[in-house]
């Protein structure tokens, strides 16, 4: 049997020196030189290679890892977010319409954090896929509170005590892709939105379920300059039980947006984007809200009715005095508005010109009657909340005065519908990007969302907390103390667009929760990837 | 009733001293493990009576891994061992020792009755991954490419992938086969056929090989490796070979082996 020679020993050295011990794998061609020349015999090359073989296997962290050989590139990122919010909700005056808030509101601050972590796969024949996971079941918040455990939200009650219990983890992304020719790329599962947008219309957190397309329709055409781009979503978001014969809740629900993405270089380092689109849905009935943070739907299946927006979001982007500079807008028209609307209840006007005690509708478990019952203290209550207290009753409806009586259930009253209830835009910028230490980005926009505009389950879960009917703005300035380490504050703030829906509730689907003409919301965050 | 135990006993105790005899068990390449190896054993059986073989060719794959795990005294393999293999060894304590026992070149077969009698190493690689899916596009008649090849636990398959595909994967369609008997059998049925096999099968009916830039698989162009598709075949042992594994080995590269090893069509290892 051969022994290493003097020979071997020197070839290995000079391979080694070559070759950091991460490269070993490498260094097949440089002893395949070796060979050639005359240098190294074939089993003593085969010995050195077997040898650089078990150091990288041994020393280096790639060669402790046992992939498999069908994965191309993989990529391991993750990000953990610590964050104090504040929030104030300014309750809806609770007689008339456009009155006064006679109400402190709702304030809370939370500490809370996110942890994401996930890996992207390369995968032979043009596949790839992925994973990832983060600390929260609702997709529009990624958060958890901190001692506050799953879902906590500003109208959450008072967690129990939490001597440091730990967090849930859940799956946020997990979908397989293939781009079957370059230019074309199809994805089904959890998975990364692939629609150019601002968060107007999408929570940039929500990655929808479902399938997507995309065609690159400048790598088929000679377009010049012009990227055009053809991008489709569909996304389910309820699963109908199709065996039910009536009703619209036995099929699934979807909503479908597609878009073309246009990107123009109008000239040297100034980059146009436009990318109109339009999104609909099949108008099936969603049971229960959309799960999100702030979500809506429950009861009168709003979820999926009435939506046909036609979106148009767009930059303009280029560099000053070297950071760069990008000008947004947005635009959304819901022309199934009024229809939207429509789903919508809120409390009906009343013309009294004093206070006047509210009056409920009650249905008593105990006896199994209605009958009607005033809140002296003029309380507002949602439908399905608990009654007055004392019984064993919840609320069936709620009236005006005078409008109900024993054994009825009040009709709920939809708002009147104006034509700015079916538009949404937001103009605003970003100036700098936050990528490696010392650099900071500056950002402010302000919007204006009709009531029936946009898809309240889906839109910015922070930019007032979700709520339709509110105008405003966001600004917000990120520093990054460290390549991978940013801090940063944001600030939201937004009034009711309309003052005269009823009593000037946007909503009362999700309860009394969801009633504000008012919406502050402050977030501090220290965020590290890696 | 003692005695009768006792008796019966020693009897059995016997029987298995006088049935004992030294067994070697080798395990993994195809290639290798189909004919070369079992004619080895039996040359080695001639001169080393007593000796008992277990061999089993099931692929390369088969052979490291059996060395990993301490499942043979010597691994066939016809390509190196993976980084992968290499550090599951490592992780058990078992240091992959690769022993060149033979070459071979990958031989680029098709019909007898095809037109085509030579290609490039871009043909090859276009045909193999199904960019190219019809003779018309190779120089030959117009008709489907058939395409057959090694499974993926063969050390061929993964070699071909490495000298002839640029490492890109097989075209979709193409058929998996256990050997390089079973390769040669299907071209020889199939006039669009086209398939690879190692030196010690070129010679069965019904195929024929083709050039490959000019170069066709013989001793003088593997050994001097002007043939592109030429590759070194192993032992694998744990470590350095020793005891009755050493022997196999010294054998296999002794005149005699070496011998076995050009008769059965692969090409010695030479001094």
């Amino acid at each position: 049997m051969l022994k290493q020679s003097t020979v071997q020993l020197m070839a290995l050295g000079l391979v080694g020196s070559f070759a950091a011990t991460a490269a070993a794998q490498d260094s097949g061609a440089l002893i395949d030189a070796l060979v050639r020349k005359g240098v190294l015999k074939d089993q003593e090359a085969e010995q050195i290679r077997s040898q650089l073989s078990k150091d990288f296997a041994a020393t280096a962290p790639a060669g402790k890892l046992n992939l498999s050989s069908s994965i191309k590139e993989l990529k391991l990122s993750g990000d953990v977010r610590l964050r104090f919010q504040y929030d104030n909700k300014d309750a809806q005056p609770t007689t008339t319409a456009g009155a006064a808030d006679t109400s402190s509101g709702t304030q809370r601050d939370r500490w809370r954090l996110r942890l994401r972590v996930g890996a992207d796969y390369k995968l032979s024949d043009n596949f790839f896929a992925g994973f990832g996971l983060q600390t929260e079941q609702k997709s529009d918040s990624g958060n958890q509170t901190m001692a506050g455990g799953n879902g906590s939200s500003v109208t959450g009650t008072s967690a129990a005590g939490d001597y440091g219990q730990n967090y849930s983890v859940f799956i946020n992304k997990a979908f397989i892709g293939w781009t079957p020719v370059p230019g074309v790329t199809l994805v089904g599962g959890k998975q990364v939105n692939p629609m150019y947008t601002t968060d107007l219309v999408w929570d940039a957190d929500i990655n929808p379920t479902g399938f997507s397309e995309r065609v690159d329709l400048h790598k088929f055409l000679n377009l010049g300059p012009l990227e055009l781009s053809l991008v489709g979503l569909q996304f389910i978001v309820s699963d109908g039980n199709e065996s039910l014969t009536s009703g619209k809740t036995n099929r699934d629900g979807w909503i479908y947006h597609t878009q073309l993405v246009a990107g123009l270089n109008v000239a040297e380092g100034v980059k146009l984007t436009v990318a109109p689109g339009f999104y609909n849905s099949n108008a099936a009935q969603m049971v229960g809200d959309g799960g999100n943070e702030a979500g809506f739907g429950a009861g009168t299946s709003t979820g999926l009715q009435g939506l046909k927006i036609i979106t148009a979001p767009g930059d303009v982007s280029f560099k000053i005095a070297g950071k760069p500079v990008k000008f947004q807008w947005d635009l959304a028209y819901n022309k199934d508005g009024s229809d939207r609307n429509a789903l919508y209840t809120v409390k009906s006007a009343t013309t009294a010109t004093a206070p006047v005690s509210s009056v409920y509708t009650v249905f008593d478990t105990a006896t199994s009657t209605f009958s009607s019952v005033s809140d002296a203290n003029n309380h507002a209550r949602a439908v399905g909340s608990a009654g007055p207290a004392g019984g064993t009753t919840f609320v069936v409806a709620q009236t005006t005065k005078g409008n109900a009586s024993s054994g009825t259930t009040a009709a709920a009253v939809s708002p009147t519908h104006a034509g700015t209830d079916d538009l949404a835009y937001l103009v605003g910028f970003q100036i700098g990007e936050n990528k490696k230490k010392g650099d900071w980005s500056l950002l402010a926009n302000y919007r204006q969302v009709g009531l029936s505009a946009v898809d309240p389950n889906v839109n910015d879960s922070d930019w007032s907390l979700s709520y339709t009917n509110m105008a405003g703005f966001k600004v917000g300035f990120f520093y990054n103390l460290g390549d991978a380490t940013t801090i940063g504050t944001s600030f939201y703030s937004a009034n009711n667009l309309r003052k005269d829906l009823g009593l000037g509730y946007a909503l009362t689907n999700s309860g009394p929760g969801s009633i504000s003409n008012s919406v502050q919301v402050l977030q501090v965050d220290l965020s590290v990837k890696f | 009733m003692n005695r009768s135990l006792t008796v019966a006993s020693l009897a059995f105790a016997l029987s298995l001293t006088a049935g004992h005899a030294e067994k070697i068990v080798i395990k993994g390449s195809d290639t290798l493990g189909a004919k070369l190896v079992p004619q080895l054993a039996e040359a080695y059986k001639a001169a080393n009576p007593g000796t008992e073989f277990s061999i089993a060719a099931e692929g390369s794959t088969t052979g490291i891994a059996a060395i990993i795990d301490g499942n043979a005294d010597i691994g066939m393999s016809s390509r190196r061992a993976k980084p992968t293999e290499t550090g599951a060894a490592g992780a058990k304590s078992v240091s992959l020792f690769p022993t060149i026992v033979a070459y071979d070149g990958l031989a680029v077969v098709v019909n007898e009755k095809s037109p085509i009698k030579g290609l490039t190493k871009q043909q090859v690689e276009k045909i193999f991954t199904g960019d190219v899916t019809d003779w018309s596009a190779a120089g030959g008649n117009p008709g489907k490419i058939s395409i057959y090849t090694r499974n993926t636990s063969s050390g061929s398959f993964s070699d071909w992938k490495e000298l002839a595909m640029n490492k890109r994967d097989y075209a979709a369609g193409s058929q998996k086969l256990a050997g390089n008997e079973q390769i040669v059998a299907e071209v020889a049925k199939n006039p669009n056929g086209i398939g690879y096999v190692g030196l010690a099968y070129i010679k069965a009916p019904g195929i024929k090989v083709v050039a490959v830039e000019g170069q066709t698989p013989n001793a003088a162009s593997v050994r001097g490796k002007t043939y592109p598709y030429a590759r070194p075949t192993f032992y694998f042992t744990n470590g350095e070979p020793v005891g009755k594994a050493k022997a196999f080995v010294d054998f296999t590269l002794s005149a005699k082996g070496q011998a076995i090893v050009d008769q059965v069509g692969f090409v010695s290892v030479g001094k």
